[in-house]
């Protein structure tokens, strides 16, 4: 039976094919299905409502190479890729060969703060369905003139 | 809590009479009377409507009343009223508008003369298209000169003349050419004398003489003044003696002609109005529209609205095919519109969903065939128009997904086989104690009759609003009745039709929502999931619950305290795990009036 449970972080540049950074948060110091350990922690990413958004947080160590990553992830909509993975433990130190996803979520960063305890980053969709409009442009000058006056 | 499934009614209208709604009739009055409704203008931070429709097998298009950006008009009660309009008619590159689908008012656009009309993606079409309010005040058109013209004219005159003093007869004609005169003074005994000039100077003088025979004399002239004098001198002074003088005389009298009047010009002045400063246009599909017409009506038919039929919508990318080309599928307007949030966010779309969704909807003939042009929340619109396509517009991991409210078939069609649940939870995974049931309203499953309106159009016959009444056979004769407007996409009854079906089974069979908190190690799960919940209940009372029910997930959380809150709604199914749902709306006898398909 699967009962244990990692969680690993991958960061894609927008495009998604692109990877940036991968990462795990349960063995230290090892390198596991391609994932180096950072320790992070999210605060649950299995919100998902109908209709609606979702948002989760995550929180990482300061280090310099995280806030430039994050600063940039900002700037240039970098993806970040929550997956929860359920394992069967092996025996001893041995690491899992294989897990199952047990839950992921999909998002870019939607707000970030810094504390001396670490960056805390909210994922979300900047294409957050809450904020836009539709239809997506307005007339303006610059794209009508002036328009009649009768 | 939100319930996936359900669609919520729009606000009653009331019954006009059989079969016809007073909003149907509103709208009917409505068609008729904008035909000949003033042209719209463009309003600075209005969105730049999106109109999104394909004509497939001669059924779809849309018919769009465009802004105007420039507006041209001249008023001339002589030569006749032009207009020339510039207008925007939608965001992105829609399907060349022909001739044919464009009209001005109540007319179509080619039956006025010196029409034109050029279309234009990304640019205000300007060539030949005056852009100008004037007006018109026609100069008076004058009355030519005529030639003048010899007249032969004659007359006579009978004087009498007292003789106690002198006295004198005189006439002049003014522009003869010849003269006979014959002068006969009655009665003997007169002492006269005669004079003639012409041209101011004396050409015949008899001096005084006394006779009373005839005194003739005839003469021409180049044109000029003639004046005769006849002079009697005194006689006796009694003005008992008189005597008479006749005289007659012929003559040619040049006549001038009529120098006429001169024309005046056409006075032409700028009205005080603006018409319009164009812009870039950049991104627009643009139609440039002017014709010229006689106006004696009075109606100011420059002013009418122009209208035109966009039988191909704005191009976007289609999620099947990937092709740029226009669309009739809501999955590509969504897909279109959730890209424009956030052009780097493509990867937060579930493009497969989309792409199972597209294959749903042409398999129903749920087609979107209108305009969106009000400024409406992105997430609140797609929530709501999927819902009349029968999808659920969710978020899924992050992910954006359109997933039909029932499972299909991998055509489309609607899946009644048996169902086989994607997750059982029973007392080893729902948390005790914390399973909720709420039931919907008794009311709410009583039987009712669905108006569902939707857009009736003919290329040649702007759009109408029609109802349908759906109801399960032989039930709800007099209402309660329920109105679901579809009327801003669709134009095929056979879509309003489904949904109306579907609302009508959701409510006949849907009963209760459910709520209820997980363990932990849960595998994935999410909203628009089938799941089936078992439960079994011992209490000290004896008598053994069990129960198996499925349900539709609409919602999955994560509790603070680690534990998975699930919410979902009652997925009703026969003794075969069947979806009573979509047995109903396969298999189920509706009455449908007017069966319009």
């Amino acid at each position: 039976m699967r009962d244990s449970f990692a969680t690993l972080l991958t960061v894609r540049q927008s495009d998604y094919t692109t990877i940036v950074r991968q990462h795990q948060n349960r063995w230290p110091k090892q390198t596991v299905w391609g994932y180096t350990f950072l320790p992070f922690k999210n605060s649950g990413f299995l919100s998902s409502r109908s209709g609606g958004q979702s948002e989760i947080e995550v929180e990482f160590p300061i280090t310099g190479s995280l806030v430039s990553l994050i600063e940039t992830a900002m700037v240039s909509n970098y993806l970040f890729q929550v997956e929860l993975r359920q394992f069967n433990p092996p025996d001893g130190d041995a690491l899992p060969p294989t897990s199952v996803v047990a839950a992921s979520y999909l998002g870019q960063i939607v707000g970030a703060s810094y504390s001396e305890a670490g960056i805390t980053v909210s994922l979300g969709s900047t294409l957050d369905p809450v904020e836009a409009s539709a239809p997506p442009r307005r007339f303006t000058t610059a794209l009508v003139g002036r328009p009649p006056k009768l | 809590m939100t319930t996936s499934g359900l669609i919520e009614p729009q606000s009653p209208s009331p019954v006009a009479g059989k079969g016809v709604m007073q909003q149907e009739l509103a709208d009917v009055d409505v068609s008729d009377r904008e035909a000949t409704s003033d042209q719209r203008v463009i309003s600075i931070g209005a969105p730049i409507p999106i109109v999104f429709c394909k004509e497939e097998n001669g059924r779809g298009g849309t018919w769009v009343s465009p802004p105007a950006g420039l507006y041209g008009a001249t008023t001339d009660p002589k030569n006749g009223d032009k207009f020339a309009f510039g207008m925007v008619v939608s965001e992105g590159r829609v399907g060349d508008i022909a001739l044919a689908d464009i009209y001005k008012g109540a007319s179509r656009l080619d039956k006025y003369p010196s029409h034109k009309t050029v279309f234009q993606y990304g640019g205000m079409p300007t060539s030949g298209f005056d852009f100008t309010l004037k007006n018109v005040v026609p100069g008076d058109p004058g009355v030519p000169p005529t030639p003048g013209y010899w007249v032969n004219e004659n007359g006579s005159t009978t004087d009498n003349f007292q003789l106690r003093s002198e006295a004198t007869w005189q006439r002049s004609w003014s522009n003869i050419t010849s003269m006979s005169f014959n002068f006969n003074m009655h009665d003997g005994g007169v002492t006269q004398r005669i004079r003639v000039w012409a041209g101011g100077s004396l050409v015949v003088e008899t001096g005084y003489f006394s006779s009373s025979s005839p005194w003739t004399w005839s003469s021409s002239f180049s044109r000029t003044t003639v004046t005769i004098a006849f002079d009697v001198q005194r006689y006796f002074n009694n003005n008992s003696y008189n005597r008479t003088l006749s005289a007659s005389y012929t003559y040619q009298r040049w006549q001038d002609g009529d120098p006429g009047i001169p024309p005046t010009p056409d006075v032409v002045s700028d009205l005080p109005l603006f018409p319009g400063q164009a812009g870039s246009y950049a991104g627009m599909s643009c139609l440039s529209v002017a014709a010229q017409f006689k106006d004696d009506s009075g109606a100011y038919t420059y002013r009418q609205q122009v209208r035109c039929f966009v039988r191909n919508g704005m191009q976007v990318e289609s999620v099947t095919s990937g092709a740029t080309e226009s669309s009739n599928m809501f999955p590509d307007l969504a897909y279109f519109l959730l890209r424009k949030a956030n052009p780097s966010g493509t990867a937060l779309i579930d493009k497969a969903s989309f792409q199972s969704a597209c294959v749903f909807c042409k398999y129903h003939g749920m087609l979107f065939n209108g305009i969106l042009a009000a400024n409406v929340n992105l997430r609140d619109y797609l929530t709501r128009i999927s819902k009349l396509f029968l999808l659920g517009f969710i978020q899924e991991q992050g992910l954006y997904s359109l997933r039909p409210l029932l499972p299909t078939n991998a055509d489309g069609s609607f899946y009644t086989g048996s169902t086989n649940p994607e997750h059982i939870f029973g007392k080893d995974q729902i948390v005790q104690g914390s399973l909720q049931r709420s039931y919907f309203d008794a009311g709410q499953r009583q039987p009712f009759c669905v108006l569902a309106s939707w857009r009736s159009q003919r290329d040649s016959f702007f759009g109408v609003n029609k109802t349908i009444e759906i109801r399960y056979a032989g039930t709800a004769p007099d209402g309660p009745f329920e109105q679901y407007d579809l009327t801003e996409f669709c134009a095929l009854p056979n879509h309003a039709e489904l949904v109306a079906k579907y609302i009508l089974a959701f409510r006949k069979h849907v009963t209760h929502t459910v709520n209820f908190e997980l363990a932990t190690n849960v595998i994935a799960l999410g909203p628009m999931d089938i799941i089936r919940v078992d439960v079994d209940v011992t209490t000290n009372a004896g008598d053994p619950y069990q129960d198996s029910t499925y349900y539709l997930v609409d919602a999955v959380q994560e509790g603070p305290d680690g534990s998975i809150s699930v919410e979902a709604t009652h997925f009703p199914v026969n003794a075969s795990a069947q979806s009573l749902v979509a047995l109903d709306i396969v298999n189920a006898s509706f009455d449908i009036n007017p069966n319009d398909n």
